[in-house]
């Protein structure tokens, strides 16, 4: 099987994430940061660890690290609990139904309104969108970095200067990026970095992160045991604890810890220049095929690709790949904003997320299942 | 022997992290409910001698402690 879904979840993963997983059962998961015996410390020892790596691969904080579940936990923990209600919200128009619904919800029970931007065009044009739209009482921005359906990338540094500029909360949603792209929360002025473990960080499903910019602490969304405070009725008023209800993943923390790891030695812009120059391998292969509509936000070369084969179904493309083994989505990719501007039409489009561990032969044979596919079904 | 307590495990594992860097040893033990008012919390335990060099190395990495006792 050639796997080429990595833009859903990177896969394989390092071995030394797998063998620290298994470690962590067989040999030290207790409950973090509810007791002090050997078990307990070891595991929030390396939960504080993997903190620490965030926090230096993000520019932040190692205390303004807030696991979650995954990147949709994250961002509706962060919209959610620094959402100033009757406010205004700007998000752009190639969100992510991850910010889309939670923001939708919002607005339908009359907690805020919300205006989308056009990030079409130059940097300056989308600055110049997001100044159109501002209103008095524009409270927060949310944006992708990179988007999961057309390579479009956000410059999120210029967005949060002009947030700082106009004291707006500005959630950074980096599904996309996290891992492949440099990110400072510091530099960019990112309030909150909603992150998942399992893209392109090369940890397990079932640990995300909110990386906060600062150490304010909003309404908690959800109550529970944290180990600390517990004659209290209220959530702790100090993060990371504040967010951290309930027992945290440990292994998958753990794994992502690994992860982490792996990730510094390899070097992330290594990574992405390789994972573009097979990207580039496939483009130009598709590029010239009659029966190919390859779908581009601009001319970034990134790591996901959508196309469509002639009027076929991108789920029936998907099926036939899958049939030839080869691993691919298709749809509309939870992103329906994103399918819109790319004009995918009813079906949505195949989707080909390339990760570190692909070669130029899953590229040459995930083209040739293509060329089969067009000569089973095109006459 | 002293113990500085601290909000919360997070605080507590920074702590220890910055006091071993500085070469003082220590321990992360979980305070008794009497020790603290808003019920379980941790500490770190050291030796008396180093108090001075713990709330230094404390405050130089904007670390918050709640209070230092003896034990």
């Amino acid at each position: 099987m050639i796997y080429l879904d990595n833009a859903a979840t990177t896969f394989p993963k390092p071995p030394s994430v797998i063998r620290e997983m298994a470690e962590c059962m067989r040999s030290y998961c207790g409950n973090p940061g509810r007791s002090a015996h050997y078990y307990s410390i070891k595991s929030a020892e390396k939960i504080f660890e993997t903190r620490e790596l965030l926090a230096e691969l993000f520019d932040a904080e190692s205390e303004n690290v807030v696991f979650t579940y995954n990147t949709t936990y994250a961002l509706n923990i962060a919209i959610k609990s620094l959402l100033k209600y009757s406010s205004h919200i700007l998000i752009s128009d190639i969100e992510h139904n991850s910010v889309l619904r939670p923001i939708s919800k919002c607005e339908e029970q009359k907690l805020c309104t919300y205006s989308i931007f056009s990030t079409n065009g130059s940097d300056d044009d989308i600055l110049n969108n997001i100044n159109s739209l501002l209103q008095k009482n524009t409270s927060m921005l949310i944006c992708t970095h990179v988007s999961n359906v057309g390579e479009r990338r956000l410059p999120i540094e210029k967005i949060g200067r002009l947030c700082k500029e106009h004291n707006i909360t500005f959630i950074v949603d980096g599904a996309q990026s996290a891992g492949i792209h440099n990110i400072s929360v510091k530099k960019m002025n990112i309030d909150a970095l909603c992150i998942p473990g399992h893209k392109g960080l090369y940890g397990p499903q079932g640990v995300g992160a909110i990386i906060f910019g600062n150490d304010y602490v909003g309404r908690s969304i959800i109550e529970g045991g944290t180990g600390i405070n517990s004659l209290e009725l209220q959530m702790p008023d100090f993060l990371p604890e504040a967010y951290e209800a309930g027992t945290l993943s440990t292994p998958a923390i753990v794994g992502l810890n690994e992860a982490l790891k792996w990730l510094k030695a390899k070097n992330i812009t290594k990574l992405r220049i390789y994972e573009e120059g097979l990207y580039n391998i496939l483009y130009d292969l598709l590029k010239n095929d009659e029966h190919i509509k390859l779908y581009k936000m601009n001319d970034y070369s990134g790591n996901t690709m959508c196309f469509n084969i002639n009027n076929l179904p991108s789920s029936v493309v998907a099926n036939e790949l899958s049939k030839r083994g080869i691993c691919v989505r298709s749809g509309f990719h939870c992103s329906p904003l994103g399918h819109r501007i790319l004009n995918t039409g009813n079906d949505g489009a195949v989707r080909i997320g390339i990760g570190a561990f692909n070669s130029k032969n899953d590229i040459y044979s995930a083209y040739e299942a293509i060329r089969d596919i067009e000569k089973q079904y095109i006459k | 022997m002293c113990v500085a307590s601290l909000r919360s495990m997070t605080i507590a594992l920074k702590a220890k992290k910055v006091l071993n860097e500085a070469f003082i040893e220590c321990e992360i033990i979980k305070l008794v409910p009497h020790m603290t008012k808003r019920g379980c919390a941790y500490g770190i335990k050291f030796d008396c001698i180093n108090i001075y060099s713990v709330e230094n190395v404390l405050k130089q990495n904007r670390v918050k402690y709640t209070e230092i006792f003896r034990l």
